[in-house]
């Protein structure tokens, strides 16, 4: 089981890119097993994400009202042990609250369960220096250990604001491979299957 | 009015909670009931579920859209910086009540229903768990 952990700022377009990633999956996959599952933790009382997945006809399990980068580590491990039992999927998709720290997550699961684990950032192009000012330690720490950045919302800003929040998320995530994405324009399979490659062999 | 029978600033209804506790404690646990409210690592968390009745779906969800950017405009304006604002709104349409006393009186009830329910989330950074509350509840529960 490949598991990716998506994490990234709150509104940073996590959800989007993983519908995309979770369709690519799908579409490349074995018609008589389960590609993929997807482990959706959202920090509060209702989910809203979840929603959107589960209509959008994915398998999806919750853990809400919790970070499990924090408080929901047991929750967690728990959760993938189920996932694992019940569905025995080749992909095991991760969406972490934008709150959390994802490498802190990836930490736990092969400290708690053995089991080896990919980042898959997402930074918003728009919001990136807004929210570095505002919130620096915690944004940037959400990269740390990423082995893929995606930058999003590139449509919603010029090409030099584009090159500069890239150079700056170069300087917290230097052993990324970092892309820029856009909502308008879905990536082909081929960009998928550069991105599926680099989180299978990180 | 019975023990447990007794009137709040906006309602009155039976009560579970007893009357044992201070008061405005027991009126929190009441205002947690429509919008829950936690915080972590400086963000203000907070869920609520609203409903906008009585009016087309269209109608319904440009209201709501109207009030979630009042809901943004006014964070920003209080100086604090938007994590994310989220709704997931859904048409309410028909629906029955089934009511059964023995194997043969099934009743069926139908009502029909206009607008739509919304589950809201808002996490914010540099306000107070107060402020995020009563700006909700304003904007949304008032519906």
């Amino acid at each position: 089981m490949n598991i990716v952990i998506l994490g990234g700022f709150l509104g940073s377009g996590k959800t989007t890119v993983l519908m995309q990633f979770a369709r690519y999956l799908v579409s490349k996959s074995d018609p008589f097993g389960i590609p993929v599952v997807i482990l959706e933790n959202e920090i509060s009382e209702n989910g809203v994400d979840n929603q959107l997945l589960s209509r959008a006809d994915f398998t999806v399990e919750n853990i809400f009202s919790g970070c499990i980068c924090c408080t929901g580590t047991i929750q967690l491990c728990t959760a993938i042990e189920q996932i694992w039992e019940k569905y025995r999927p080749e992909w095991l998709l991760i969406e972490a609250t934008g709150l959390a720290y994802p490498d802190d997550i990836r930490k736990a699961i092969m400290d708690e369960l053995r089991m080896p684990a990919n980042v898959l950032a997402i930074v918003d192009a728009k919001r990136w220096k807004r929210v570095v000012v505002a919130l620096e330690q915690f944004v940037t720490s959400q990269l740390f250990g990423a082995a893929v950045v995606l930058l999003t919302k590139v449509d919603l800003v010029d090409s030099q604001t584009e090159e500069a929040v890239m150079a700056s998320v170069w300087n917290y995530a230097k052993n990324a491979s970092a892309y820029s994405v856009c909502a308008i324009e879905p990536q082909g399979d081929n960009f998928w299957e550069v991105v599926a490659n680099r989180l299978k062999e990180s | 009015m019975s023990k447990n029978k007794h009137i709040h600033k906006q309602h009155d209804h039976e009560c579970s909670y007893g009357h044992d506790q201070e008061p405005r404690c027991h009126e929190r646990r009441h205002e947690q009931a429509s919008v829950h409210i936690s915080t972590h690592d400086g963000a203000v968390i907070s869920s609520l579920k609203c409903s906008i009745a009585d009016t087309t779906y269209d109608m319904a969800l440009a209201t709501l859209c109207a009030r979630l950017k009042n809901v943004a405009a006014q964070i920003e304006v209080a100086g604090g910086l938007i994590g994310h604002i989220k709704a997931f709104a859904h048409e309410e349409a028909r629906g029955c009540m089934i009511s059964l006393t023995g194997p043969n009186d099934l009743q069926i009830k139908p009502c029909i229903s206009f607008g739509i329910s919304a589950e809201c989330v808002c996490i914010a950074f540099g306000l107070t768990e107060h402020d995020l509350e009563e700006l909700l509840k304003k904007e949304l529960l008032a519906l």
